[in-house]
């Protein structure tokens, strides 16, 4: 990231750069892994989001207070990008098939099974929007619970409430992959 | 599913196994560092290219400025101790900018309207 920490100038400005260029060599894996999840295993719109999320984050940054840790702060932005994504999606899936083919030939090109993959996709669709962000960031992502609620914006208990109903739903749409060994997806 | 200490919920076996596959089998592929670079290329470009529109929008205004200062200010400052003569002489090349036709009439008048010093360019303009 070394060409955004030219950008501004001043010693002030150059500790936010500073500061956005740790933020980016950092998180950039995370955050395209949380945004790959939370779009359904897209690569393109996962790359897009990160983007989006890191560049408004550069643009907010003089105004971060303090009040919340910058990587907290930092991925509720993207969990927020993501949602606008989804949001974004769902109206040009109303108008068209478009976004169905280009996931296809996604998964197609890509390593591992994209059968199953595709599968814990739509099982991860199904679910309310807050259950599948609340089940991505503390079961797959690893965030903690009060993290959670932060990143979301719910009280802890709620998060609690909606791991809980993502598990159960997961659990019926995926009830064979519990039988599974290793890497098989048969 | 009860909750940690540490903030995150205990979960039994069997769902730590299935939390586990799913982790595992849904995970996008890990970037090379080709792909790193570029996304680090593509969001330096993103983050420079505001910074080159607000630096146009700045060199357009400091050029109108000093236009407008060049236009306004370099005609009045004539030579030191002349400021009447001067403010005279920049009314008058004033006019002839604005109009051709005040060449004929300011030819006439010169006399009357410019000090001797400023005759001789003014000749030197209107005959030349």
């Amino acid at each position: 990231m070394a060409g955004a920490t030219a950008v501004r100038a001043g010693a002030g400005s150059a500790h936010l750069d500073g500061r956005f260029s740790a933020l980016v060599a950092s998180h950039r894996e995370r955050a395209l892994r949380l945004a790959w999840r939370l779009v359904g295993g897209d690569d393109d719109a996962a790359e897009e989001i990160a983007q989006e999320a890191f560049f408004k984050a550069y643009r907010a940054l003089p105004r971060f207070r303090e009040d919340a840790r910058l990587e907290t702060w930092f991925y509720r932005i993207l969990v927020n990008q993501a949602h606008r994504y989804l949001r974004w999606r769902a109206v040009r899936e109303r108008w068209g098939a478009v976004f169905h083919e280009h996931q296809a030939d996604a998964s197609a090109a890509r390593s591992g099974d994209p059968l199953l993959r595709r599968r814990i996709a739509r099982a991860l669709a199904g679910l309310t929007r807050r259950q599948r962000e609340a089940f991505v960031l503390v079961h797959l992502e690893g965030f903690t619970v009060w993290e959670t609620a932060e990143l979301i914006g719910a009280a802890e208990g709620t998060v609690k409430s909606h791991l809980h109903r993502a598990m159960t739903g997961l659990r019926a749409e995926l009830a064979d992959l519990r039988d599974l060994t290793g890497g098989d997806s048969t | 599913m009860t909750r940690n200490d540490d903030g995150r919920p205990r979960l039994g076996r069997e769902e730590q196994a299935f939390v586990e596959r799913l982790g595992t089998h849904y995970a996008p592929t890990p970037r090379t560092p080709a792909e790193r670079v570029a996304f680090d290329e593509a969001l330096s470009a993103r983050v420079e290219r505001p910074r080159r529109g607000r630096l146009l929008v700045a060199t357009a205004a400091a050029a109108a400025a000093a236009a407008l200062f060049w236009f306004v200010a370099v005609p009045s400052s004539g030579p030191p101790g002349n400021g009447a003569a001067g403010a005279v002489a920049a009314r008058w090349e004033t006019e002839l900018f604005l109009s051709s036709d005040l060449s004929a009439a300011a030819a006439r008048d010169e006399g009357a309207m410019l000090p001797e010093e400023y005759q001789a360019i003014a000749l030197a303009f209107l005959d030349g």
